[in-house]
């Protein structure tokens, strides 16, 4: 589990006040061999992390399942939305700008902009100056702080694991993380840019799971009933053999069997 | 080969019986083994699945909790507001379908 990472977890305890929810159960699906092997996994189980503001209101949203290295510094991006969004000055239109802003560059199919920190320490006069972020182009952005790490601007910082071991998932998880990161991103940086208000996550989570995720919350099969029932072969002599008349998609949720 | 969605249990009220399906198969070999000792434990099953108001309690979860991870959560959104506006920290908000703390989420 991500959660598990001592990295991640560390990361989240010093930046976040962390919570977590249930929008709803999740589907498992048990698969009986008839040869006492049974196989039990779940369906849809997708996941939405939402960065919000102390009074609750939604900086920024990552949908879906990350690798470990790109989760990580899509946290630390949030924490420094955060700062970006907190710092004087800023606020509201800030916030918009920056949706707006990583709309358009994804439309473009350029990669979204980066929040840098700058300043900090004491001008030339002696007085003291705040660490502040802004946002800028991500080609830019990632020059620029590989240079003052002292590093390869084009080096790969998500390596593969060592071994073969989970490279399988590793691999997967990299590419729902690319989608997630794309098109999904832009889905929710159109609608958040798109709000006249400030929207807290009760506001969102449908829309989210809908639109974003392609799981349906009002939808009790949540979007499986046609491929659970359209063409089933057997529904009509399961309806007959069972005592409850027959359920349809729409109809509360019936065990069949 | 057969598919059931979680959620159906077996749920034989009329005997008393109270079954999962993820329960190991029967054994192949039937073991000749005395009446009572075979009803003693069904019968303690049955009772404890009683109510004091007669309706059958919920069925023991087949989805085994497990640790949420190593992150210090806090129980509600509403929860990790008031600590946030303390601390001054932003909000994570982990959302599923399912549980963080149970094994199929």
């Amino acid at each position: 589990m991500l959660f598990s990472d001592d990295t991640i977890a560390r990361f989240i305890n010093k930046n976040f006040e962390p919570t977590w929810e249930s929008v709803r159960s999740v589907p498992t699906i048990r698969i009986d061999f008839g040869d006492e092997r049974v196989v039990t996994r779940t369906l849809n189980g997708n996941v939405a992390t939402y960065a919000c503001l102390p009074d609750g209101q939604v900086l920024d949203i990552l949908p879906g399942i990350y690798d470990p290295g790109t989760y990580l510094r899509q946290l630390q991006e949030l924490t420094k939305l955060h700062r970006f969004v907190s710092q004087k000055g800023n606020g509201v239109t800030s916030l918009h700008d920056y949706h707006q802003r990583q709309t358009e560059a994804l439309q473009k199919s350029r990669p979204r902009e980066v929040l840098v920190e700058s300043g900090g320490g004491f001008s030339i006069k002696g007085t003291e100056q705040p660490l502040k972020v802004f946002l800028v182009p991500a080609s830019r952005a990632a020059v620029r702080q590989a240079i003052a790490q002292g590093q390869d601007p084009l080096a790969d910082d998500n390596p593969a694991p060592n071994t073969t071991d989970g490279l399988d998932e590793w691999k997967a998880l990299v590419d729902d993380a690319r989608v997630n990161e794309t098109t999904r991103r832009q889905t929710i940086h159109e609608h958040l840019a798109a709000q006249p208000e400030p929207v807290v996550p009760t506001d969102i989570t449908k829309w989210l799971y809908r639109e974003v995720l392609h799981t349906d919350l009002d939808d009790p099969y949540l979007g499986l009933g046609k491929l659970l029932f359209d063409r089933y072969p057997f529904a009509s002599e399961d309806n007959a053999a069972s005592d409850s008349p027959p359920k349809r998609p729409g109809e509360d949720p019936q065990p069949q069997r | 080969m057969r598919i059931e969605l979680r959620g159906m249990v077996a749920l034989l009220v009329g005997t008393g019986v109270v079954g999962l399906a993820d329960e190991p198969p029967p054994p192949k070999r039937r073991v000749d083994i005395p009446k009572m000792m075979l009803q003693s434990p069904l019968k303690r099953l049955a009772q404890a699945a009683q109510a004091t108001d007669g309706t059958v309690s919920p069925l023991p979860s087949k989805n085994p909790k497990v640790e949420a991870g190593k992150v210090n959560w806090h129980a509600s959104f509403d929860a990790a507001k008031a600590a946030a506006q303390q601390s001054g920290k932003p909000i994570l908000l982990f959302q599923l379908l399912g549980r963080l703390d149970n094994r199929f989420t």
